[in-house]
Order: C-alpha cells, then sequence, then structure tokens
C-alpha cells in the first residue's frame, strides 16, 4: 500500500513539474483551451533638461528665460500592464489583447502623492488575419530609431479600427478603416477639431521582409472636411469644405556587420496632420471664408544602432520634421520645422532589465522665426515582466 | 545638417573598428552558411520586446516571424550537413561517429519543424526551451568534429 501511495505521489509529481514549466507564465483557462497571459513593465523615466521641457516639434521650450539651470522630472507613467488571450478554434486562433498605461490625466502634482490615470492602449481582437478594435494606426513608422525618447518626426497614432492582414513568409500586406480626425489650424494660429468628419481613414501597408533587414511603405488617405466648425475665437463659419489628405511613410533596416544596422524614415504628405510628429503642424488651414488649405508635411529620420557587446548597444540618431504652412499662417508663432539628435547607451540583461540612457540635443522653429535649442540626458529603468 | 551626416558616418567607421566578433573560426563549411543570419534571428528574439511602437499582437507576430525564419535555416542547415561527409573534402569525421552525427541531423530537422509548430501556435515558452535544445545538438555535433565551441553561443 506504501509502495502504491509513493508511486501515485511520484507520478503527481512529475506531472506536475511538467506542468509546471509548461505554462510558466499563465494561467492555463480550464474551461476552453484559452491561454491568458499578464505581462507588462515597471518603467522609471528620470531626465535633466536645459531649458525645462521636451525636445518634440511642438513642445520644444521657445523660451529660456529663467529656466537655464533646468529642471530635473521623474516619472513612472510610462509603466504598463497588458492581458492577452490566444484560443485556437476551429476557425483559426483567436488573439486578443489589452493593455494600459499610466499616463491618463487625473490631475495628480508632484507636491505630495504624485497620482496617475490609467489610460488605454489597445484592446484589440485578431482572428485569421482580420483584427478589430483600438491599436497602433497602419501609418505608425514601422522600424523606429532604438532610441529612448521621441524622435521629432514621429508617426504615432492608436485609434479605432478594422483591419486586414495578407501575411506570407517575406511579404506582408494590411489593409485598414481608421478613426478620422480633422484638425486644423485656424487665422489665430491655433489647433482646432471640426469634428465634421464622415469618412473613415483609409490605410494601407506593405512590410518586406528580406534577409537583409525589414521595409515597410504605408499610403494613408483621409477626407478632411469641415461643416460650420467653430474656430478658437468662437467664430461660427457659414460654410462647409472638404480636401482629400494623404501621405506616405517608408522605414527601413538594413543589417550591417553581425548585429548593427542603419535604419531611415522618410515622411511625406499633404494633409498628413496628426499623422506625423504628434500633430504638431495640422492637416491644414482654414481662411476667414472656411476654405480648407491642406499642409504638406514632411519627417526623415536616420539612425545607426551599435551592438558594443550581447548585452550594450548604442544609438546615434538624427530627425527632422518640417511643414509648408498656408500663407495666412506666415509670420504667425506655429511650428514650422524641428529637429533633434540622439546618443545612447542602453544595457540589456538575460532576466528582462533595462538601463539606459541618452542625451538629446533638439530644436523647434515657429514660422514667425522664433526658435530655440533644448538639451536633454534622459534615465530609463525598465522591467519588463 | 552636413556635420550631422559626417558625425553618423565617422560613426559608423569607428564602431566598425571596434565591432565584437561573433563570427566563428571553426574552418568547416557550413560557417557561412546562415550562421550569421541565425544568430541574428536570436538576438532579435531576445530583444523583441524592446521595439517600439508595437503592441503585444504585433510582438507576437514578430516573435513568430523570426521564429519561422529561423526553423528554416535550421532545416536548411541540416540538409547541407548530412552531405557534409561526403561532399566536402575538408570536413573530417571518424567512421565510427559517422551513425551519431547523422542521427543529429536528423534532430536538428525535427526541431526546426518543432520550433515552425510553435511559432505558428504562438507558443513561446516551449520556443525558449526548443532553442535551447537547438544549442545543445549543435554542440554535441561540433563535439563530434572536434571543435569545442558553441556555434550558436550568445
Amino acid at each position: 500500500m506504501i509502495k502504491i501511495i509513493l508511486l501515485y505521489l511520484s507520478i503527481t509529481f512529475i506531472f506536475a513539474n511538467e506542468t509546471t514549466e509548461k505554462y510558466k507564465g499563465h494561467l492555463n483557462l480550464k474551461m476552453s483551451d484559452t491561454v491568458l497571459t499578464v505581462g507588462g513593465r515597471v518603467q522609471l523615466d528620470a531626465y535633466l533638461s536645459w531649458p525645462e521641457g521636451i525636445a518634440s516639434a511642438s513642445a520644444t521650450p521657445l523660451d529660456s528665460s529663467g529656466e537655464n539651470g533646468g529642471q530635473f522630472n521623474s516619472s513612472i507613467k510610462d509603466s504598463r500592464l497588458w492581458v492577452k488571450t490566444i484560443t485556437p478554434t476551429k476557425t483559426g486562433t483567436v488573439r486578443s489583447l489589452i493593455e494600459i498605461d499610466f499616463k491618463g490625466d487625473i490631475g495628480g502634482n508632484e507636491r505630495n502623492l504624485n497620482g496617475s490615470g490609467v489610460r488605454l492602449r489597445h484592446a484589440f481582437i485578431e482572428v485569421n488575419g482580420v483584427g478589430f478594435g483600438q491599436t497602433n494606426s497602419l501609418f505608425n513608422t514601422f522600424v523606429t530609431p532604438d532610441t529612448i525618447s521621441i524622435p521629432v518626426n514621429d508617426s504615432l497614432v492608436r485609434q479605432a479600427q478594422i483591419r486586414y492582414t495578407y501575411d506570407l513568409k517575406t511579404y506582408a500586406i494590411d489593409f485598414s478603416l481608421e478613426q478620422p480626425e480633422s484638425t486644423f489650424l485656424d487665422k489665430n494660429a491655433t489647433l482646432i477639431e471640426a469634428k465634421d468628419d464622415v469618412f473613415p481613414d483609409v490605410l494601407t501597408r506593405l512590410r518586406y521582409y528580406p534577409s537583409w533587414g525589414e521595409a515597410a511603405v504605408s499610403v494613408l488617405f483621409r477626407y478632411l472636411n469641415q461643416d460650420r466648425a467653430i474656430l478658437s475665437d468662437t467664430t461660427v463659419l457659414s460654410n462647409q469644405d472638404s480636401a482629400l489628405g494623404w501621405g506616405i511613410n517608408t522605414s527601413m533596416k538594413y543589417n550591417i556587420s553581425d548585429f548593427d544596422d542603419i535604419r531611415i524614415g522618410l515622411q511625406y504628405g499633404d494633409g498628413m496632420g496628426r499623422y506625423i510628429a504628434y500633430d504638431a503642424f495640422g492637416s491644414g488651414s482654414l481662411d476667414d471664408n472656411g476654405n480648407i488649405d491642406t499642409h504638406v508635411a514632411y519627417g526623415a529620420n536616420i539612425s545607426y544602432l551599435h551592438w558594443w557587446s550581447k548585452n550594450y548597444r548604442s544609438t546615434l540618431a538624427f530627425t527632422y520634421a518640417g511643414v509648408e504652412n498656408a500663407t495666412l499662417l506666415k509670420n504667425s508663432a506655429v511650428n514650422k520645422k524641428a529637429s533633434s539628435s540622439h546618443l545612447n547607451l542602453i544595457y540589456t540583461s538575460v532576466d528582462n532589465l533595462m538601463y539606459a540612457m541618452e542625451y538629446v540635443l533638439g530644436d523647434r522653429t515657429l514660422e514667425n522665426g522664433r526658435e530655440s535649442d533644448i538639451h536633454v540626458v534622459k534615465f530609463t529603468a525598465r522591467y519588463d515582466f | 545638417m552636413y556635420i550631422k551626416i559626417f558625425v553618423l558616418l565617422v560613426w559608423v567607421l569607428l564602431s566598425a573598428c571596434s565591432s565584437h566578433k561573433l563570427t566563428n573560426n571553426d574552418g568547416i563549411t557550413h560557417k557561412q552558411m546562415r550562421l550569421t543570419h541565425m544568430k541574428r534571428l536570436l538576438n532579435d528574439l531576445n530583444n523583441v520586446q524592446y521595439t517600439r511602437h508595437k503592441s503585444e499582437i504585433e510582438l507576437d507576430d514578430d516573435r513568430k516571424r523570426y521564429a519561422n525564419s529561423l526553423a528554416d535555416s535550421l532545416k536548411l542547415m541540416s540538409k547541407k550537413t548530412v552531405d557534409f561527409p561526403k561532399n566536402d573534402p575538408t570536413f573530417i569525421i571518424k567512421s565510427s561517429k559517422l551513425e551519431e552525427y547523422n542521427n543529429l541531423t536528423k534532430q536538428l530537422y525535427t526541431q526546426g519543424e518543432e520550433i515552425e509548430n510553435q511559432a505558428n501556435r504562438y507558443d513561446f515558452e516551449s520556443l525558449e526551451i526548443t532553442i535551447e535544445n537547438v544549442k545543445k545538438t549543435c554542440m554535441s555535433c561540433h563535439n563530434i568534429v572536434g571543435l569545442k565551441h558553441n556555434p550558436l553561443k550568445d
């Protein structure tokens, strides 16, 4: 009898170990074949900037008077938490994701408790190449520089969409209809949202994965519309006008030596607006009669990633973004161009721990000729779990 | 702008001088056989989470793609290495070790298929274990032909 019990315990122990190993980090939902995974990251960002601010096409500070000493800031708001599921079904594998970060605005301050609001990043479902929900736009830069600060020409939009992906081994093509949002600069040089969109933005992206690296081209078409929009001075326009906006975003990574690579990105379009440089430029402008004049915007980035060893890597990057504003905005305090240069050293350990230090030199110029530089030294510590 | 481009070029040249040597000098023909490509794929798999602007679903797609590419390379390598004793005059192996060698090349192919299946199921935890087993297979094979280093060592 004792032998039987010992045998049972041994078998139980063996299978328990096997199960523990196989589903390590997973909560296996026994009622179905769904595997639910919880993950995320804890991240501390600390930076010292002269003058106070960040380097971006819309926020690089213009006046450094009284701020020459700079300011130190730190935050955990880029920490994230996600839950994803994978469920094999007769029709294909269903994948879902919900992800949040802590960048939501709840009016917290740095005096006492540093409260941060929860913000939804992704809520997306995908099955057999068809996806729907909120996630990254297809226009987002596919190959980005390996920087810890945001390049000024960054294309980053997350929004509700319906997407279809046709994936081959070395090619993939995506189509999507995405949430529209037209933004215009009015005669007061203020960015307004017309809230008169009538058709989703139409996007497609071609991805290519050759042995020499990766490359992608995204194309965007959008229907810009204003119908008796309200300007920043509460003037209500008396007409309706529309225009076609478009944009192209290309990016590529070219492998050199064993692990190093060069990354290049180019963006160009008329009426791209919020799809480049975090909406620093607006899709176009509205004159007194409510006519839309779309703005040509462009951006570029080039970077070189070098691995010093298995755990240490560095990137040197230059980024640029600019716009051709409408005539009525000449001499206005609207963004005209910006650039940023990045140099970093990143350490990653095998147990998902990362430490990074980056220096950024940024500048921004307005249409009226005002310009300014900013220096930022940023430190990031991050643990992915 | 020209100064920035100049600095970038100087950076590329300087870093090329200091680039660590990750290629091996084992003197056998298959060192050119996508070994660098496989090392890069392993490095990409290890660092995929640091890719900016990608959701977990997109990162899983990247992991799947890198793993499938790795599986293709392993299967190709298996097919090539099984012919080394016949086709490569520089490849020397004791006749007593030939059967073990052939079994290891077959094992490499099987592991490539295993990686493909796991990647297509998004079973990346099992994939990690299989990749470790691939490294052991490579090491065993190198031991047979008298090479003491692991070709896929990080």
